[in-house]
């Protein structure tokens, strides 16, 4: 947990990216766009290549 | 020009200097970094279809695809289509078609794939898919094939109390495949509404469901999403189906014809295949099913009087392939005799299904190949359930007549008269003339 006055690490590395974020605004796009390719082909895998919301497979030696 | 106005004027340019060198604002280039990944996902995904996964049309021409029991192959009515045998016919059906030659060595694979007696059977289906399942990937197929002589193989654990296996539907439902049936001009705005409402009380979203039919232009826009999406998986598939279809035979791939197989002498085989398979137990079910599931019995009190939406399931199914110009042969399954004798399911109830089917099938106008009287033939089935040794044998003899528009001792219905049954004088005995 962060402490008062913002000293913990979560608190410390939020202010740091957003000193960051703010003084390298084209990485910050570059780093969303990444981003957004990421999470589109995670669901991409889901929902089409996992299997995981595939169909119930019949399953002759459990018969 | 004065001191004053000209520091203005340098302020004002140093402004002006400032607000371009930041365009675009911060705001402004995260849309754009957001923007620029989903066009890269565009860009990639398309190329990996393009380039990685294989097309749905014609496969690698030396293997023969029509026996090929796996995953994603029936819902791709293109690749199946593409790739059926010339002289092959639709066989739609579900678990029986997962026996292979490792286990019953005159299955269809063999019989008739590896032979040149001009007639195949195209598989569509797997374990599970059930009279409505059908219904669909018949008004999906049947614009995309020219024989238009089909097989429906009928099992009776559809008909079980509840439905059969009915609660299963709404995963093994294809979108391709309900979007080509919602496409096909033949089949009546009766029978698609039948389907729609039928699929949507068994769990189909409603969503799904409304983009097939087109309901609205946003309906139709995401018909469009779920239907590449569909396919992009079906691709994904493919080249598992297409590693599990074997080689063409030699005899196969030289295009000879051999004409008829010796059907007797397929009996004969089978007996003694059946009786090789079968030693420790006395219903003839081979031995390694028997180890594992003898005290596994589904039929225990089971009737055949409680499914009556299966049943109208399946009138539509034999409505639709007359509305989209198929020529069905329903091929009626018996249940296992002494098995469930033991059981405790009556005769009465196993009557009460073989009539009640060939009453819906008499309806509709369509032909059947009934095997009821073969309930207490040995080896007929090679489990509980599924067609064995000698079953496959009569199912092919029947489907090879009908095929050929012969007479047969098991085909009744639509101009065929009743069906005699084993104890005809046609029936085919092992080892006759061999």
């Amino acid at each position: 947990m962060s402490g008062k006055g913002g000293k913990g690490p979560l608190a410390r590395s939020k202010a740091w990216l957003i000193d960051h974020a703010a003084g390298h605004g084209t990485l910050v796009a570059v780093a969303a766009g990444c981003l957004a390719f990421a999470l589109l082909a995670v669901l991409l895998w889901f929902l089409v290549f996992s299997g995981l919301n595939g169909p119930v497979q019949f399953v002759y030696a459990g018969f | 020009m004065t001191d004053a106005n000209r520091d203005d004027a340098t302020v004002e340019e140093a402004s002006q200097s400032s607000r371009a060198g930041r365009w675009p604002g911060p705001g402004l280039r995260l849309l754009l970094g957001v923007a620029g990944g989903l066009l890269a996902f565009s860009v990639a995904g398309l190329a990996v279809a393009e380039l990685a996964l294989p097309k749905s049309g014609r496969a690698d021409e030396s293997r023969i695809y029509d026996y090929v029991y796996a995953s994603g192959k029936s819902e791709n009515s293109s690749f199946v289509t593409a790739n059926m045998s010339a002289g092959s016919r639709l066989c739609f059906g579900s678990s029986e078609f997962y026996i292979s030659k490792d286990l019953v060595s005159m299955c269809p694979q063999a019989v008739f794939g590896e032979s040149g007696s001009g007639v195949d059977m195209t598989y569509v289906g797997e374990g599970y898919d059930q009279s409505l399942w059908q219904a669909i990937a018949a008004g999906a197929y049947a614009r995309k094939t020219t024989n238009k002589k089909v097989m429906l193989v009928v099992s009776p654990q559809w008909f079980f109390k509840g439905n059969g296996e009915q609660s299963k539907f709404s995963s093994k439902f294809s979108y391709s495949l309900y979007q080509e049936f919602c496409d096909n001009p033949d089949i009546s705005d009766q029978t698609k509404a039948y389907v729609r409402q039928r699929a949507q009380a068994l769990g189909v979203g409603t969503t799904e469901l409304r983009a097939a039919n087109g309901d609205t232009p946003l309906d139709r826009l995401n018909a469009v999403a779920y239907y590449q999406s569909d396919q992009l998986r079906l691709r994904s598939k493919l080249s598992n189906v297409i590693s599990l279809a074997p080689k063409k035979s030699v005899l196969r791939a030289s295009g000879e014809s051999t004409g008829e197989p010796d059907w007797a002498a397929l009996l004969a085989q089978a007996d003694a295949e059946g009786a090789q398979r079968c030693t420790n137990n006395d219903y003839g079910v081979y031995d390694a099913y028997w180890e594992k599931n003898s005290q596994y019995d589904p039929e225990w009190y089971q009737n055949f009087h409680e499914a009556d939406d299966e049943y109208a399931d399946l009138a539509c199914l034999l409505r639709v392939c007359k509305e989209a110009g198929l020529e069905p042969l329903v091929c009626i399954l018996p249940v296992h005799g002494s098995w469930y004798d033991r059981s405790n399911v009556s005769q009465d109830e196993r009557q009460y299904y073989y009539q009640r089917i060939r009453g819906i099938c008499d309806e509709a106008g369509s032909a059947y190949a009934d095997f009821s009287s073969c309930e207490y033939e040995r080896y007929f089935l090679c489990d509980t359930v599924h067609p064995g040794w000698r079953g496959w044998v009569r199912i092919e003899e029947s489907f090879y007549h009908f095929v050929n528009g012969t007479k047969d001792a098991f085909l009744g219905g639509a101009g065929y008269g009743s069906a005699e049954g084993l104890t005809s004088e046609r029936a085919t005995q092992a080892g006759e003339g061999a």
